[in-house]
């Protein structure tokens, strides 16, 4: 198949270019001890187990979602963004392959070689050192394929707000943006657990909450129905690739490319 | 025939050094300024994307009343000048970190030939766009965090706190500085740099919440914990380490001093990388 060329080429310039890497395992990495220590720190001195979450289930929650942070990237958008910037999007336009989807076999190519390079080597640490407690077998497997669903929310959602900026000609601080809501609403370094009501009955409806606080609430054993919670995923997966698809044509009518 | 000026000595040549060096920040500002719109939307971005990481500690203190002993005011005072010190740092000295870049693609030579330091070439050269957020926002958490610990009838305590936030810029700057100059001994050193780009976040929290090896680290090897924590000592009332606190503008000058003597002994030994 065609497209999976794209994905190879993406590892391939991993394997060869190792300032990315450095600063995903770096980044990851400290992320991970900071968190570490302010979680221990939180619940040393809490009234009794906040949002009915002991310590280790949070850590597991937390940690993990540290660890998976490098996989769900918003690069997608940002590499849009580049390619609007820097005009080549032009020639990338004139090939003879559906743009979108050569794009979205490159990020998987990207995300494939951070999982495999920084989330699992991350995770497997965590997991022997205790820091992490792993769930039961079929419990894993409804989370991998939690976290697969959630990386296609993600890609979708940076690709749809990347795609913005052939319309403001630079789609830089959107992408800031987007990350600022998903910081804010999906349980990535707080879990929606213990949030005041008002605040998560917003999280609720937003798509934020099905890149991390669904995978990580099912990896620490405190999601009730895990059908539900794929279903869920799954529907705002759909719409948001859907959305990001009709943007996708209308954008390429508006495309201005600056400079050369 | 034009005669050339002589080359400046002395209290002369620090007058040409912050005349060059208003030129080159007035022309980056101008440079910000020519696409005011990108301008505004990333640095409003980047203020969001901020704002966020404040609002996760003012989340854990809606279910927690204090982390190791500090209360919401007083970890939010230290975030707050941990994000202002690298605000300054990151707006106005970036650059420094693409060293690296510099040596691998063999520019530092055109840094070389010319009549001005070539680390202020560096630093001068480039006015950065996309942090102005952080800098905001960081002012607007200090003054809140602050007026909450009643620094608004300490005007002593207030200019300690500016101080302090300017040393804490030095520390990130001698930190940063020693990351890059490493590219001169092992020219590929994005390992070196993003993981010094990676540790300043410890500067953001009390280092009361990391055990005792890490503090020490951040202590005495990388002295993040000089950015923000210790000089806040002063501040809080709760305050420990009065005198490694006092100390803070001692340890900023005398880590940016090392760091800048590790970099021209790196410089000393640079031969291009060959063209």
């Amino acid at each position: 198949m065609t497209y999976l060329a794209f994905a190879r080429v993406a590892v391939l310039r991993n394997l060869t270019y190792r300032a990315g890497y450095w600063m995903s395992l770096t980044g990851t990495g400290s992320m991970v001890a900071i968190q570490y220590c302010l979680w221990s720190a939180v619940y040393s001195a809490a009234s009794p187990a906040p949002g009915g979450m002991t310590l280790a289930q949070t850590l597991t929650y937390v940690l993990t979602a540290r660890a998976a942070s490098a996989f769900l990237s918003l690069d997608a958008g940002r590499g849009i963004n580049q390619r609007v910037r820097l005009g080549t999007i032009a020639t990338e336009l004139a090939r003879p392959v559906d743009l979108q989807l050569a794009l979205f076999f490159e990020g998987l190519g990207e995300a494939a070689f951070t999982l495999l390079a920084v989330s699992v080597p991350v995770f497997s640490l965590l997991a022997l050192t205790g820091l992490v407690v792993v769930p039961p077998p079929a419990t894993v497997l409804w989370f991998v394929a939690s976290l697969l669903l959630a990386y296609l929310v993600m890609y979708a959602l940076s690709f749809a707000v990347g795609l913005m900026g052939f319309w403001t000609g630079n789609g830089m601080g959107l992408t800031d943006f987007l990350e600022a809501g998903v910081v804010l609403f999906s349980g990535a370094l707080v879990p929606l657990d213990f949030y005041p009501a008002s605040l998560r009955s917003i999280a609720q409806v937003l798509p934020f909450q099905t890149i991390y606080h669904l995978p990580m609430s099912i990896f620490a054993g405190r999601t009730g129905s895990l059908p539900s919670s794929l279903a869920l995923q799954a529907g705002w997966a759909v719409l948001l690739i859907l959305a990001g698809r009709l943007a996708w044509h209308q954008a390429r009518s508006v495309l201005m490319v600056q400079g050369g | 025939m034009q005669q050339l000026e002589p080359f400046p000595r002395g209290p002369t040549l620090l007058a040409h050094y912050l005349k060059v060096y208003t030129i080159y920040v007035r022309a980056g500002w101008l440079a910000l300024m020519a696409y005011p719109v990108d301008f505004t939307v990333r640095n409003l971005g980047n203020l969001a994307w901020n704002l966020a990481a404040v609002g996760a500690i003012w989340l854990i203190f809606t279910f927690t009343g204090s982390i190791r002993g500090f209360d919401r005011a007083q970890v939010l005072f230290i975030y707050a000048m941990s994000m202002l010190a690298r605000s300054i740092w990151h707006l106005l000295w970036v650059d420094m970190m693409s060293v690296g870049g510099y040596v691998q693609r063999g520019e530092l030579d055109r840094l070389l030939v010319r009549p001005l330091d070539p680390l202020f070439q560096v630093v001068a050269g480039y006015l950065d766009h996309d942090d102005w957020g952080e800098l905001a926002l960081g002012l607007m958490v200090l003054a809140l965090a602050g007026r909450s610990l009643g620094l608004g009838k300490q005007p002593l305590l207030v200019a300690w706190t500016a101080l302090a936030v300017l040393c804490g810029s030095l520390v990130y700057a001698a930190v940063h500085l020693a990351a890059a100059s490493t590219a001169f001994w092992m020219v590929r050193n994005s390992a070196v740099t993003s993981l010094a780009w990676d540790i300043d976040s410890f500067s953001r929290y009390p280092l009361d919440i990391y055990p005792a090896v890490i503090r020490l680290a951040l202590t005495w090897v990388v002295p993040f914990g000089f950015a923000a924590y210790y000089p806040s000592q002063l501040v809080l009332a709760t305050g420990t380490h009065r005198y490694l606190a006092a100390l803070t503008p001692v340890v900023a000058v005398a880590a940016f001093a090392g760091a800048y003597r590790f970099w021209q002994s790196g410089l000393s030994r640079y031969q291009g990388t060959g063209h």
